[in-house]
């Protein structure tokens, strides 16, 4: 977290010497790392990008994730299907999940998109016309609050990507949202045959962007 | 059994729905928060202003000018009502008139203010201030203040002011009336807006985000401390600061006063309704619901033969029990039908109930058996099954990824009162300890001693529960002071009646390793919306004895009504187990109505710890994550002068939950009471174990006030 004012150290301190039969004390673990963490920013590690041998050999489906206010890179593997939802999960518990290719929820990042209503991938894909759609946060109180965006949806032409090794004939497609006091636009690499090979989609105000890179074959 | 169906208060979830209008969105936090004066209100540097801080804002302030130093805690109790309690210091008040005897004069003081009129495109924001409305009078003032926004970067402020506030270049003839103190603590109404009055005015202007600079002319003469006892020069009327937001919650300010003094001050401004680490929260993902095929595609997997077979149960909670545990969740007992199943949960990590509920959902999705459509998922606390929520395993597959599916959810969920168990129920798992135990940190404090207004010890406090059955639970709290610095306080003015308070300092003295309870109690539902608790053995560090205690509450109602009734004996001093020859009936008839908007309000009637008899009034907000900011009052047959200092028996109480700190969920909580003075009227047993408070957590308000955590 950026924010780290004085009283969650104030509070911290206090934890630190708290203990339990079930460390469930005043979130004392977490409490504690954080002032740790606080007081010693570590340099960032490289992100160990797998290559493309190490994942045709491991056969697995994954999702690579990076949130650039966050400088956080992970790896995904699918955790649960819902209807034409997939979830994915990192390995530290952070979900997001995605119907057909665009970002319907995340879990675990603070600041989560608790649920929205999407645009209909069909008219996403095509690159044309208006939208409408409705994300939903935790707000003041843990309060829902849903705000609801008027999107344009645009195509920038045709690009070729390079995603693990793997050369992707794509068409960039922009969708442009703008609702209340909020505005961001969303860019996805579509191939021919519809899927979303890569792309970058906002979560909201807290998390920014998510860029999502479609790793299987 | 009662059964309640929840209401459908979509609107008390106040979910708001926001059009691409450009008006600022619904998550932006960075709103203009107005700075504090010196007495810890909204104001310039030493005067008040028309303005008022955003709904629900707790505040703490400190600021020193030459002899003067003042400590405030301030909380906006509603967008127009704000209330301040203070304590201020006065150094070298007996320069010149040696009279008191103290080096430095203290004086609590209590202020409200009230907003007529909010800012509009033409209209200032106008306050009406009583200040130290209850007190000396040292501080005794009354104001009304207009404040415009000529720019969203300069406020310019003008008012009137009474009492302290018009003492300087004052008009109007007639004379105030002198404060009748008596005993202190009871309303100067017959002084308010009386005598001459004086204007004064101020401007702030805000440079960027961070820096503010303020000049104002002060109406305050300073006439006792200035003129009368010398302890600092008055020279000017005109005051002079630059104040520095730190951070979202912190703002220092450093000042010129009175053309001889330099200032500074430290502003702490917090808002219960967003954590310190922002909105949402930051636990781990929940695990993903897990959602059947489709009963078409495989009839038998949806076969209900496995209730036939006698080992599904005890499988069901082995691995149930195991996949609960890490997720703070217990189970407590289960029972497996072929279409439904009832399963009783401790919950002790979430301070959201709607989040543990919905955990417990997602965890039971993916364990039993597909014929299982209906969930009955019970909390328990304290062996007390607090109410039943019933969810459709079908409806949380078809929501969990719907827009706005904790609304849909809600629609659909029924939360009645907590069930009985069949006796083929299964109790218990080997995850859910019998055993838990905590050693944490603890602080005593003796406020507002004329000789050190403040001390503090450290203690280290281990405190364990045993379940020795169904609800039935030995209890205990040892602590040991790490610091020593509350052995030194001295014995309070002599009371009129039973030292039952106003001896702590004895305990205080003697009180390096202590016992402070040992008690086993007893809790269960007595049937329907009855309740029934009986505790027996040292119930507090001053008492011992035997308590009981009923309540009736309705998960759905907003009104509770409970009475509680203890036989005590005051313990000794020194911890030897015995008890002092002082023993007594204590006991209240308690009503608690939860008004909409978070407002509580507790009325307790009874006989007192000394035995006076009389009624306690509390007031308290409560904000869903678990912050309470609450006033309250005692009048009891125990007259002032009986009483002493104060009057009779009053404070505030605030309860600071640990979720919001460190923005994870946790149940823990920092509670404090602040009274200006503690005396022996008015004193309840401090026995913290009343039901209704353990219970209102899982009622059909507890899982609406943070429902839309169900799917976090």
């Amino acid at each position: 977290m950026t924010r780290r004012p004085l009283i969650l150290a104030l509070a911290a301190g206090m934890m630190v010497t708290a203990c339990s039969s079930s460390q469930e004390v005043m979130g004392l673990q977490v409490a504690a790392q954080g002032l740790l963490a606080a007081l010693d920013p570590a340099e960032p590690e490289p992100f160990p990008e797998p290559t493309r041998a190490q994942l045709d050999a491991d056969g697995r489906p994954l999702l690579r994730a990076f949130i650039p206010d966050r400088d956080a890179n992970a790896l995904l593997f699918p955790i649960a299907v819902n209807g034409p939802v997939e979830t994915w999960a990192t390995v530290d518990a952070k979900t997001l999940s995605l119907k057909d290719g665009l970002l319907t929820q995340t879990r675990g990042l603070g600041g989560d998109l608790m649920s929205s209503r999407l645009p209909p991938v069909g008219t996403v894909r095509s690159g044309r016309g208006t939208v409408t759609r409705m994300h939903s946060y935790l707000g003041p109180n843990d309060q829902t609050v849903l705000v609801e965006f008027a999107c344009t949806l645009s195509d920038r032409g045709a690009e070729r990507v390079t995603v693990s090794g793997l050369s992707y004939a794509t068409r960039r497609i922009a969708e442009r949202c703008d609702g209340a006091g909020d505005g961001f636009e969303n860019l996805y690499w579509v191939e021919p045959g519809g899927t979303i090979r890569q792309s970058v989609q906002w979560v909201g105000p807290d998390v920014g962007n998510v860029a999502l890179f479609d790793l299987r074959r | 059994m009662t059964t309640a169906i929840r209401s459908r208060r979509i609107l008390g979830w106040a979910t708001t729905t926001l059009l691409a209008t450009g008006a600022a969105a619904p998550w932006c936090l960075a709103q203009d928060i107005p700075s504090l004066n010196f007495y810890g209100t909204v104001g310039g540097i030493d005067m008040p202003s028309g303005l008022a801080l955003p709904d629900g804002m707790v505040t703490f302030g400190y600021a020193q000018f030459g002899p003067n130093s003042r400590t405030s805690v301030g909380f906006q109790i509603s967008p127009r009502l704000s209330g301040t309690f203070r304590y201020a210091g006065v150094r070298d008040w007996d320069a010149v008139i040696p009279d008191s005897g103290f080096d430095t004069y203290y004086d609590r003081s209590f202020d409200l203010r009230y907003q007529i009129l909010f800012e509009g495109r033409y209209i200032p924001a106008v306050t009406i201030g009583l200040q130290d409305l209850a007190g000396t009078g040292l501080y005794g003032g009354e104001y009304i203040a207009a404040t415009k926004h000529i720019h969203p970067n300069l406020t310019v402020t003008g008012g009137l002011g009474w009492g302290r506030l018009g003492s300087y270049n004052s008009f109007g003839s007639g004379s105030r009336p002198e404060v009748d103190i008596g005993e202190g603590g009871r309303p100067n109404w017959d002084t308010w807006f009386r005598g001459p009055a004086a204007p004064f005015a101020g401007v702030e202007w805000l440079i960027g985000d961070r820096w503010g600079v303020k000049a104002e002319y002060s109406s305050d003469a300073y006439t006792v401390e200035a003129e009368e006892r010398g302890t600092f020069e008055r020279k000017t009327p005109f005051n002079f600061g630059v104040e520095y937001r730190l951070s979202d919650q912190l703002r220092l300010g450093a000042y010129s006063l009175y053309g001889s003094e330099v200032g500074f001050s430290l502003q702490f401004t917090l808002n219960p309704k967003v954590r310190v680490t922002g909105l949402g929260i930051n636990d781990p993902a929940p695990p993903p619901l897990t959602v059947r095929p489709a009963r078409s595609l495989n009839p038998a997997l949806w076969s209900e033969d496995w209730a036939s077979t006698p080992s599904v149960p005890g499988q069901v909670r082995e691995v149930l029990g195991a996949a609960l545990a890490p997720q703070g969740l217990y189970l407590d007992a289960l029972d497996l039908r072929p279409t439904s199943a009832l399963i009783r949960v401790q919950n002790i990590r979430y301070d959201s109930a709607a989040q543990a509920l919905g955990r417990t959902a997602r965890i039971l999705s993916g364990i039993l058996p597909p014929s299982i459509e209906t969930f009955e998922i019970e909390m328990v606390v304290n062996g007390i099954a607090a109410s039943r929520v019933t969810l459709k395993r079908s409806d949380l597959e078809a929501l969990e990824f719907a827009p706005a599916g904790d609304i849909q959810l809600a629609e659909r969920a029924t939360i009645a009162a907590g069930g009985v168990l069949p006796p083929e129920a299964l109790m218990g798992s080997p995850e859910t300890p019998r055993f838990t135990w905590q050693i944490v940190p603890a602080f005593r404090t003796s406020l507002f001693d004329p000789d050190q207004p403040f001390r503090a010890d450290l203690r280290i406090r281990a405190q364990g529960s045993y379940q020795l059955a169904e609800g039935l639970f030995l209890s205990g709290a040892v602590s040991q002071a790490l610091t020593d610095n509350l052995g030194a306080v001295s014995a309070p003015p002599e009371s009129a009646l039973p030292p039952v308070r106003t001896n702590t300092y004895l305990y205080d003295l003697n009180g390096q390793t202590e016992l402070e309870s040992l008690d086993l109690s007893y809790y269960r539902r007595l049937g329907g919306d009855f309740y029934g608790r009986a505790t027996v053995g040292y119930l507090e560090r001053m008492f011992g004895g035997a308590s009981v205690e009923a309540l009736w509450m309705p998960v759905d109602s907003p009104l509770a009504l409970g009475a509680t009734l203890s036989y005590v004996s005051q313990r000794s001093y020194d911890d030897d187990f015995s008890f002092l020859d002082y023993s007594t009936l204590t006991g209240h008839a308690s009503a608690y109505y939860e008004f909409t908007d978070g407002y509580l309000a507790q009325l307790d009637v009874g006989q007192y710890l000394a035995g006076d008899v009389g009624a306690t009034l509390s007031i308290t907000r409560i904000f869903p994550n678990g912050w309470q900011v609450g006033a309250f009052a005692t009048l009891t047959d125990v007259s002032a002068e009986e009483f002493g200092e104060g009057s009779f028996d009053k404070g505030i109480r605030i309860v600071l939950p640990v979720n919001w700190a460190i923005g994870q969920s946790s149940r823990a909580r920092l509670a404090t009471t602040l009274r200006p003075v503690t005396r022996d009227g008015g004193a309840f047993l401090n026995n913290d174990r009343r039901l209704y408070w353990s219970l209102r957590d899982y009622n059909t308000d507890g899982y609406d006030s943070q429902w839309g955590r169900v799917w976090r």
